[in-house]
This record gives C-alpha cells, structure tokens and sequence, in this order.
C-alpha cells in the first residue's frame, strides 16, 4: 500500500490530485477573502470545488495563499448562505424572512425607491458598498444616475483617511500603501502595520528585502512579527503618530539631513514647518509618544541617510484617530523631507485605477462613475461635519449616516441600498443599529444573514467570486478577467448583475449600465485598448505590456497638483477651511492628557482593530476551520497589567469605556506594551465598537477613533461565554 | 535515495496559520471540520521591553524511530521505504488511542469513526511532483520541502552570516 | 560479538518484538522460539476490540502466521517450558528436550491471577481474559448468557462490561477496593467513571469480596457475605495478573513480581535477558524497577533485548505505566503514578467529562508524576512527556489543594504542555 503504481482512483482523489484519472481539473480565479485579490488555483471535479491554492502565475500571490484563502470553502459552501432574495416578515432584527423570487424582489426594491425619490427626493435614499470593492464603480453611477449623491463605502473608516492626507500634503492620493517600492528600498518604514497578518501575499517581499540588506524600522505599538525583524522598533503610544514623524523631522531638519535641494526647490511652507517641528527636539518626541529619544534620533539618522527608503503605512492604523490626518500628514511629509518622493526605492505615485489598484494605466473610471456634478445635486451626508473629506473624496462619510438618519437635518434619509453593509463597522454601533431600524426602506445585499442582513426589509443574496466573473488589474499591470469556476449556489448572484439589474428599473435612461458588466468594463479601459474580450484569451491572467510607463519625479516636469504646485508642508487647502494648514500634533481626544480625570477611571489605552491572521474583520470568524483557531472574543493585555488586576489567563474579564462594557476572555501576551489594551472587532456578537461613541471621530476626515482611546479591564463575576 | 526533509525556518514564521488550514483544505475528506494535522504555537519569553515571540508550526515529524510505531496493538503505523513517510492504515485502525498516548507532539487525531489519522507529508502529492499542502501555501517561506543536502547547506550558511552580524554589530 | 544461537521463550508482543529486531540487527544464527500457545502471536490488548466487532479475529494476531518463516525463527509450539539452568545456559521443556544457548530472552508473559475463592478455580464458569483460548471460550459463554459478575474493576473489567451491556447482558462489576480501578486512578476519577459506568446499566458494587462459588443447573451462584448471593452465568476474572515464571530458579535470578531487569534488558545473570509482562523494567516516575505491562512497553523491551542478543547496544531508556481506553463513547487515560508515595502530594483537576474533557493531575513537590483524563487524551501524550523530562510547578509547592480554581489548573495544565 501505498507505492505510486497502486493508487487507487480513490486514494488519488482522497489526495486531490488533479488529472484525467480524477477529472479534477485546475480552474484559475481571484480570493475576495481581503483586498488582496490573490489569484487562486480552484481544483474542481463535477462542478463542484474541492480544494484551494494559491497561483503561481499570478504576481500578487506567486503561490502563496493565507489562512483565509485557505478556507474559501467553508466560505462558499456555508450552509448559512443565503440562497433566495428574503422578504422580512418578522420585526427588524428577528431574522425572520420569507424566500421570494428574484423579479418580485427587484420590482419590490426598485419601486419602492422610485417612491421614495419622488416623495423626498433622491437624495433620500442612500448606496452603500461595503466589501468587496468589484461593484462600486456601478453603485456609484447608479446613485448619480438616480439622482443621489449619497454613495458612500466602508472607506469612510479604511484607506481614503490615508489618501487625504497624500492629497493635502503632495495632490496625490497616497493610499495606504503609499507607493513604496519595496525592491529596491534599502531602507523601509512600516508605519502602523503588520503585513505579514493584513497583507500576507506581501511577506515574501519584506523578508527578500530584508535578506538583501534592507534597513527596517517599525512603528507601532504593538509587537508583530514585523517588529521582531526590524533593526529599530519604535514602540510608540496609540494616537502619537504625529508627534514622533515631528520628532524625527526634529532631528533630520537638525543635523541636515534632509534633502535641500527637493525642499527648497519643490516645497511650501518648509519656515513654518521647521519652526513647528522645532518644538518636538526628542526629548519631548518621548515624553509623548514613550518612544526613548535615543531610538527616535538612531531612527531618524537611518532613515534619512539611507537612500533610497520608503514609508509604508497601514490602510486606517494612523488615520482611525481623532487627530487621524494630522497625524498621517507629519508622517507622509518626512518623505518628501528626505527626498524620497516619487523616486526609485522610495514612494513612487502611480495613479489608481478599477479596484483602487495603482495601475497607472488610462482610463474612464471617473467619468464612468460620476455621472451627475456635485452641484447638480444635495449636499452629501456629512458634508457639513466633514468638509475636507467631501472636496477631496467623491464619497459621502458615511459615518454620518445614523446622525442623518435620527436627525433628519440638513434632509431626512429614508432609505438605504447597501451592498455588505456590516453595522458592527460603525463607532457605536449599536447607535447605527438603532437608526437603521427607523428607516423606511432598508436593502441589504449579502452572503449570510448577519446582523445587519436581519434588519433590512429585503436582502439579495450575492454570491463568491469563484461563482462570477470580475476584471482585475494589478499594479505590475496583471489583469484577469475570471470566470466563474463553479456555478452560483442556488439563486445567488453576482453584486455587479445586481446593480445592472436594479439600474435598468431605477436608471432606465442609463444605456451604458444597462449593457451590463462587460460593455461597461470595456468602456472604462477604452483609453488603454484593454477588452475583456481579448483578457478572456487568457484564463488566468497576463501581464499587459506597451503601456506607457507611469514615471518619477513627474513634479519635474507638471509641479504638484496642490494649490501652491508644490509640495505642501503648510496645506492651502485646510487653511482655506480655517484649519490648521500644518500638520498639528493633538492629543486624542480620549487621552490621560487630554482628560486626566476620566483616565482615573479608565487608566488603560484601549486600540482596536488590529489584524488578526485568521479573521477578516468579522466576516470570517464563523466558518470551522477558522474559528477554532481562535474561538472567544480576546481582549490582549500585558502581564503587568493583567497582574495588578490579579487576571489569570483566558479569564473571563470584563473591558470598559465612558460608553460600555462587554465580556471577553482575557490574553495576556506581551503583545500589547503595559498601558494599552488591544481588541479585535472580529467577533459580532462581543462587539468592540459599541465601546466607541459615534461622535468621536476626526473633523478632517470623519474617521472614529478606534484606535486610541480609555478604557478599564477588570476580572468577570461571571466566568463562561455569554453564548453558551 | 536523495533523502528529503520537511524543515521549518523559525526565522521566517509569522503565525499566519496558512499552514494549518491549507492542510485541513487538503485532507478535509478525512478531518471534516474539527481535526486539525498541524499547529502553530507562540512562546513569549522576557518581560517589557526586552520580549521575544517565537512562533513554531508543527505536525507529525515522522520520526525516524517513532513511538507510535512500537505502541500500536495492530502494526497498523508503518513507514514507507522510498522516503519514510510514517503513514497509518485506517482500514486496520481500531482507534484504541496507544499512538495517542505514545507520541510526544500530539500529532495523532481521531476522526469522526473513531479512527487515527494524522500527517502524511502528503506523500500521494509528492509522488506526483507536488509540494506538501503546508509548504506549497507558506506565505513566508518558513516551511520547506526539498532534499535534506541543500536545505542544510542552505540553513547552515544563513546561520552564518547571521552569527558574522551578530559579531560586527558588537564590535560598532 | 555475535552469538550464534538465541532462544526466546515466550510468543507474545516481547517475543516477537525480540525475534524481529534480532533479525534487522544482523542476527545470522538460529532463533528458536518456544509458546505453550500453538498458534502465531496474540496481542491480548485487542480482544474487547474483537468482542465490539471493531477487529476481526485474524487480526487480534497483528504479526500474522508468515512471520516465523520470513524471520527465519524456529517454533516450538504447544510445550511449556519445564526450567531453566542459567548457569549452563539450556533450557528443558516438559516432554523432557533440551536447548542450549548463546543467549536466552525471558518472555513469557503473564497470565490472569484466579482469585482463590472455594470452588472458583474449579468451576469451568470462572472465565480470565488473557489468551487467544480464553478469548474464544469467552466468546461462546456470551452467546448465551443473560447475567454476568465480573471480579475485579481492573481495566479489564471494565472493558469487558462495556462489552457485556451492549450485547444486552446484565453486568454487575465488583472489587474489593473501595473504587474502581485502583492503584492507577485517583478516588475522585474512578468515582466519575463509575457513575459513567451505571448510567450505561452496569451495577458497581465495591468493598465486595466473593466467600465462595457454586454450580448450578446452568451456571454459578456467588456468595458474599451478608447472605448476599448472585446468580449468574459465568463470572469474569479480572483481577490481575502474575509473571509466568514457575521455570525460573529463584536463587539464581533475580525476581520480585517479574525478573529484574537493566537498561539494556539483562537480567542478573550474563546472556539472560527479560522483556515485557515477565519482567520489571526502570519505571522513570519511581526511579524503581517495576512492572509496567503494557504492549507499546513490551514491544520497546523486546527490541531492545533482541538487539543485545545480536551484539548491538542498545538501551531501553525506561517507561511510565500507562494505559489508555474508550469506554463507550468516552476515552481514558492514566498515565504515570497518581498516588505518589513521596514528598509533598498535590491533586489538582479541572474540566467535564462532557465538554472539553477532565483532567486530574498528580504532583510531587511540584514535579508532575501522573494524570488521569477523561475525553482530554489528545494532552496524554505530552503530559507523558513532562513527567518524563521532570517537569516542575513551582506554584503548587506549599499550596493546599482547595487553593487552586479551576481557572489556575487550567493555566497550569497550559504551562505544561506548551513547555513542550
């Protein structure tokens, strides 16, 4: 038993093996697990999905697959995926729903929001897209089209914080990852993130780098499998981003280090941006951030001296505070400080294209999706709050939704499409909850019954994106047009489909939309030649050539598309507004300096939201495989804090802010410093975010302040899961 | 023979348990839902500021002279002559748990019909010129599948040149 | 050096183990093998497997008839063994032959203590559990019977009761001792399985101890006292049991329960060796030499003494007792000491049955000596591993057993297999 030759047909498909002798055939598609887009080699036999890998072929993942990856399966087959449109028969939240056809659940939806447009107009009706990202451009149209300016996204708390900050400071949506060219950087910030956990397709790029010789400094407060490679960690206090970038621009302004000619060629307000950075010499850098001034100052040199470097930061890591832009403004200003602005090895600008990649190619994305000018139509929710985020977004904060909802002010909201719309991604989310609930009209697109899914009146069942096709482009210009490896389970289908479907009743003017997926794919690549029809020539992707590339230091030749056509240390644009055009260091809101008083009772730093390997936010921690990894909700804190407050490991403990307490087993690691406590929203049902007050958020960009914030951790009267 | 080893590169872990899942992934005929073959396990070490996390993913080593092998009442533990590779046989399996008591890295696991089942390196995957499922998906390269020479010739010049850091950091 | 001619006495998984490894080892010269059993080696673990239906017969016989011939071992099949003379190193069997040898392996096993009841060793209704012919005899008494006493709440017989009650046979279970399981299980856990065990309809009665058994028309009557007298079809003994070793002179080896033993398997005189159940082998808990019966032990001595035998060296590096066992839809283990009888003694135990599984921990001024677990065995084999590696808790040093919550076992229980 056992030898090659004596397999057995059953042993060889037990193996998966693929081949004739199986029929298991090696299908090609994408993982819409995260927003990596890892290509995925699907082994399917008889229509059916039986095993997952990573591509080799394709240049995001080279093979690799994470844990979440790994689990597609238990994701597509789920026995709790939605496999009909529901009709809510029961109160808003039961659960209780009734299967109806797809027409009369089209015709439902679409009716009800022509009503609602000519009752209160179209701005009364918001569109939401939550995850993935594929469906968005038709969203947006689709709202424009209908009337509405309301279409807003989950990047109300995710990476356009960070392109605000790119857009103040250099006129370039920066993105999270900021362009930084990993191989060729011999020096690499990681600010504020862990990829080997958010972005695992990128692990084998940090570590090559590192085996090259790369210098790596890593800011954050918590200690990750990045901070244990690094040669400096800087070990910083949650919401202190700000101070320690000016503290480092401190000394690199000091000691000369900077790039002068760059500064004084290419920048604004260079006087009034060392003047503010001379208040941060190191020692008071530390005082603030905790950061020990020798580490600050080893830091700064290093970087500066070693060229080319780059900064990478984390999507939301130093924008989820109420001081978020700011903050992530001093950071992104010490590239263009050192001369490492759109240039090989440092952060290179590369325009983003469909699926926010930075493709560089041509494209129509914006015209395809903005259909109508913002002055043809109402003010945008948060608007008002948030001017920043509305004149260099072309979203509405969504995070101002439920305030718009409950108040009714500058116009009432009385319905809302969402596509993935999760409630738990809200600061207080049970305030979101609430308002959700007094809508007229609540749409909800998903693939299981989730929270959010139980309050809507109508929920479309979506399907996976092994069961549709998509286009995606890369940033090396690897594009993939999928197909669908195995069909939609039962009456799912694909959110674009959807939207095509619902636009041809509420948009009927629209002949673009109408066309459907591929027509309007074509059309938005236009300027690059790119058809699906030639992209299908080739399942499993190619690598587009003869595009122009998108080049470096393109400041040389056009300036900077700021105000000034510089770089901007002192932003026209917040002056403008009447706020500070410096990138000012504020305390957090919710701080033991900014409120002494209040940090007697909850001396903790509470963070949240930082990456768990096995989780995607919360829509993973229910599927077997994944769950068992890490079954309870943990809240992570350091042994001499869980020793003064005599807290055992994996107790039950009870975590409190201003605001609320829930109940979660406690983790003592010495993955969180002393001082801070780290939480995960991954699990729903203890949900992190019902801590948070919906009005604790950035004015810039309207982000809540997840990350830093007081709280308390005491010992729970009560041991055992609360679901038990 | 060309002997191969499966090696871990502790250097390289990032506890991102693609390792474990991708192994259920493969073997989910056998496990279902609730077996897992492989762990990842964190060790801290030190207290506040001087810490260190080592991460380790581990399953059935295979041992040379495993103890399963001599536990089990039904010769039912054997290892495969091309590479040896200690498979079990189900169909003999009675599921009375010696192995289980016998081996010192708990890779032993029971399935829903009470029987044994654990890594097999995936040797049918090998035999036909794949990687071991946890191998093939490890995103940071720390698990590695190729002949024991050039691993260790390999591992022994990175050992190296970390040591020679090490000695020209002390002497900055 | 080579010796040319090993003879193993003994057919069992020691035996075999032996005879294998003497073999692989380069052994070129004769191997006899002398059984008062006739067929191939019975592995006597396996037959409440078989009784379950979970194993057929020909399959309680792991090694399978071909072994003999493909090792090249000569059998002497079906003839005791009468003495054995050490010094001039032969052997005689009972029709009177004589073997010499060059090396000589003591394996014959242990048989089932019969209690001496009045009329229990006579009665063809007092039924051990051991060999392949009491297996078979047992196998057609439980065609017909409707009632059962099982002697003695050893492993045994508690296997043997969760056989009776699934084929719908009545079972009372009995032992002296005032628990179940005795020796290998703390009070607290035999009185958990115990309640297991009568809510699956076995009537456990302890502190018994049968006065005397009769026939009947078709079966036995036993006695207690107090006038308490079971009727039943056949009583199955399970009371323990003693190293074969009526052949051995006492004078010239060294012998307590089994034939003493080093870590190379030798016994006190040269080129005599013992392994398995006939021996006592470097228990690493007491730091004694004891009898540590068990088929995984057995199988590790013989290869080590057939290894010898060949002129290899070889060690046996000691064991634990230890034992592991379902019983209807749970699982036990027991492994190591969990009485010590040294130092300061610590129990502590956390979990359920039902959800996550129990375990019971036994310390000796701090140092893990034993554990009992209830449906948690996927821990046994690195709790083994500790007490092997003399693993240390300092917290339960100097700590009442009360002090301890639950919470705190389970940290402790953590700390010791990840320590691994």
């Amino acid at each position: 038993m056992g030898s090659r030759s004596t397999l057995s047909q059953q042993q060889l498909l037990q193996a998966k093996i693929p081949g004739e002798a199986t029929g298991i055939e090696i299908k090609k598609t994408l993982c819409a697990m995260c927003d990596c887009r890892c290509g995925i080699d699907a082994y399917v036999k008889d229509g059916l999905l039986l095993k997952v890998e990573g591509s080799e072929n394709n240049p995001v993942n080279k093979g690799k697959l994470c844990a979440k990856g790994n689990a597609n399966r238990q994701w597509i087959y789920s026995p709790e995926r939605i496999q009909t449109p529901l009709l809510r028969t029961g109160e808003r939240g039961d659960g209780v729903f009734a299967p109806i056809s797809w027409d009369e659940a089209l015709e439902r939806v679409s009716s009800r929001l022509l009503k609602i447009k000519e009752e209160s107009g179209p701005e009364s009706v918001a569109f939401f897209a939550g995850f993935p990202k594929v469906m968005r451009p038709f969203l947006k149209r689709m709202a424009h089209t209908f009337g509405s300016p309301n279409y807003c996204t989950e990047s109300s708390t995710c990476g356009l914080g960070a392109d605000l900050a790119g857009i103040l400071n250099f006129g370039y949506a920066t993105g999270p990852a900021s362009g930084a060219e990993l191989n060729d950087a011999r020096c690499i910030i990681t600010w504020g993130t862990n990829p080997f956990h958010s972005v695992p397709p990128q692990s084998m790029t940090y570590l090559d780098a590192l085996e090259r010789g790369a210098k790596l400094i890593d800011v954050g407060p918590l200690k990750t499998p990045m901070s244990d490679k690094a040669d400096i960690h800087l070990r910083l206090r949650p919401g202190t981003s700000g101070a320690l970038a000016l503290g480092m621009a401190h000394v690199i302004i000091e000691e000369g280090l900077y790039d002068q000619e760059f500064v004084d060629r290419w920048t604004f307000g260079f006087e009034e941006y060392r003047d503010y950075a001379g208040q941060f010499a190191p020692a008071i850098a530390e005082q603030v951030t905790g950061v020990p001034k020798e580490q600050i100052i080893a830091a700064a040199r290093l970087y500066a001296t070693t060229r080319p470097a780059a900064i990478v930061t984390g999507s939301s890591t130093t924008t989820q505070h109420t001081n978020g832009v700011q903050n992530h403004r001093a950071v992104l200003a010490l590239i263009g400080l050192t001369g490492n602005f759109d240039r090989t090895g440092g952060n290179h600008m590369v325009p983003v294209t469909y699926g926010q990649q930075a493709t560089g190619l041509s494209h129509q994305g914006h015209e395809f999706e903005q259909t109508r000018p913002w002055e043809e139509m109402a003010a945008r929710i948060g608007q008002e709050e948030h001017p920043i985020w509305s004149k260099l977004t072309s979203q509405a904060q969504a995070m101002a939704l439920p305030h718009q909802i409950q108040s009714g002010k500058p116009y009432p909201i009385r319905a809302v499409l969402g596509f993935g719309l999760n409630h738990h991604m809200w600061a207080g989310s049970d305030f979101i909850r609430e308002n959700l609930k007094k809508l007229d009209f609540f749409v909800n697109t998903e693939l299981f019954l989730t929270d959010s899914a139980k309050l809507a009146d109508i929920v479309l069942p979506a399907c996976t994106s092994f069961e549709r096709s998509e286009l995606f482009i890369s940033p090396s210009r690897f594009a993939f047009w999928t197909e669908p490896v195995i069909a939609p389970l039962g009456q799912s289908r694909p959110d674009i489909d959807i939207i095509v479907e619902l636009a041809r009743r509420l948009t009927p003017e629209d002949e673009l939309i109408s066309q459907g997926h591929e027509t309007c794919m074509d059309w938005i690549f236009g300027p690059a030649g790119v058809t699906i029809e030639e992209l299908r020539k080739h399942p499993g992707g190619c690598t587009l050539r003869g595009h122009p590339e998108t080049g470096y230091e393109k400041y040389q030749e056009k300036g900077f598309p700021t105000p000034s056509g510089k770089m901007e240390f002192t932003s026209l644009i917040l002056k403008e507004a009447g706020m500070d055009p410096l990138p000012v260091y504020r305390e957090p809101r919710l701080s033991s300096v900014s409120e002494p008083e209040l940090a007697k009772s909850y001396p903790l730093i509470l963070t949240t939201g930082a990456r768990l390997p096995m989780y995607g936010h919360s829509r993973t921690s229910c599927l077997p495989w994944l769950k068992r990894l890490r079954p309870d909700p943990m809240v992570e804190i350091n042994p001499l804090d869980a020793h003064a407050r005599g807290i055992k490991p994996r107790q039950w403990v009870e975590l409190s802010t201003s605001r609320g307490t829930l109940r979660a087993r406690a983790d003592i690691t010495e993955y969180v410093p002393p001082g801070v406590v780290n939480m995960s929203h991954s699990t729903p049902w203890a949900d992190v975010n019902e801590l948070i007050d919906p009005d604790y958020r950035d004015s810039v960009s309207g982000y809540p302040g997840f990350k830093s914030l007081l709280c308390e951790v005491k010992k729970s009267q009560v041991q055992g899961n609360i679901r038990d | 023979m060309t002997e191969y080893t499966l090696f871990f590169d502790a250097s390289r872990c990032s506890g991102c348990m693609a390792c474990v899942v991708a192994c259920q992934d493969q073997n989910d005929l056998v496990t279902g839902d609730t077996v897992a073959f492989r762990h990842v396990n964190q060790h801290e070490e030190g207290t506040y500021p001087e810490v260190r996390i080592a991460l380790h993913s581990g399953s059935c080593q295979h041992c040379v002279d495993g103890p399963c092998l001599l536990a089990c009442p039904m010769q039912a533990i054997w290892r495969r002559p091309e590479d040896g590779t200690v498979l079990v046989n189900r169909d003999i399996c009675v599921g009375c748990h010696s192995c289980e008591l016998a081996c010192p890295v708990g890779a032993p696991k029971f399935t829903q019909d009470g029987k044994m089942a654990k890594c097999d390196l995936c040797y049918v995957r090998r035999d036909h010129g794949m990687k071991p499922a946890c191998v093939r998906t490890c995103t940071t390269g720390a698990l590695v599948y190729g002949p024991i020479k050039e691993i260790s010739e390999k591992m022994r010049e990175k050992a190296s040149i970390r040591m020679l850091k090490g000695l020209a950091s002390l002497s900055e | 050096m080579q010796k040319n001619r090993i003879i193993i006495l003994g057919n069992g998984g020691a035996a075999i183990s032996a005879a294998r490894a003497a073999r692989t080892a380069g052994h070129r010269g004769e191997i006899h093998l002398f059984s008062d059993t006739t067929e191939s080696a019975f592995n006597p673990m396996l037959s409440p497997y078989y009784f379950k239906g979970k194993v057929s017969w020909e399959g309680c016989f792991p090694f399978g008839e071909d072994f003999y011939r493909n090792h090249e071992i000569t059998c002497h099949f079906g003839i005791p063994v009468a003495n054995l003379d050490a010094t001039r190193q032969q052997v005689t069997l009972t029709d009177g032959r004589m073997f010499s040898y060059d090396s000589c392996l003591i394996a014959t096993g242990a048989s089932p203590v019969m209690p001496p009841v009045p009329g229990l060793r006579e009665s063809t209704r007092a039924l051990p559990l051991r060999s392949a012919a009491s297996a078979r005899k047992l196998e057609e008494a439980m065609q017909t019977a409707r009632r059962v006493l099982i002697m003695g709440a050893s492993l045994v017989g508690i296997e043997m009761a969760e056989v009776l009650v699934k084929r719908g046979i009545a079972v009372v279970l009995l032992d002296i001792a005032d628990q179940i399981l005795p020796r290998s299980t703390h009070l607290s856990v035999a009185a958990i399985l115990m309640k297991y065990l009568e809510s699956h309809g076995v009537d456990v009665r302890l502190g018994y101890s049968m006065q005397r058994m009769e026939e009947t028309k078709d079966g036995v009557a036993c006695h207690f006292a107090d006038d308490v007298i079971e009727e039943v079809d056949f009583v199955v003994c399970s009371t323990g049991v003693r190293s074969n070793l009526g052949f051995v002179n006492r004078d010239k080896v060294k012998v307590e329960l089994g034939v003493l033993t080093d870590d190379r398997m030798r016994t006190n005189v040269e080129n005599l060796y013992a392994a398995g159940d006939a021996s006592q082998a470097f228990n690493r808990v007491t730091g004694q030499q004891d009898w540590m019966g068990t088929w995984g032990n057995a199988c590790y001595q013989g290869r080590t003494a057939g290894q010898g035998m060949a002129g290899r060296e070889a060690f046996f590096p000691g064991s634990l007792p230890e034992n592991i066992s379902p019983l209807f839809e749970w699982n036990y283990a027991q492994l190591g000491d969990i009485q010590p009888t040294t130092g300061e003694v610590r129990h502590l135990a956390c979990g359920d049955p039902e959800r996550g599984g129990y375990s019971l921990l036994a310390f000796s001024d701090g140092f893990l000596t034993g554990a009992n677990l209830i449906n948690c065995t996927h821990l046994a084999g690195k709790l083994h591993g500790a007490i092997l590696r003399k693993w240390r808790c300092e917290s339960v040093i100097g700590v009442a057993d009360g002090d301890f919550t639950e919470a705190a076992v389970e940290d402790i229980l953590d700390e010791c297999t990840a320590s691994c």
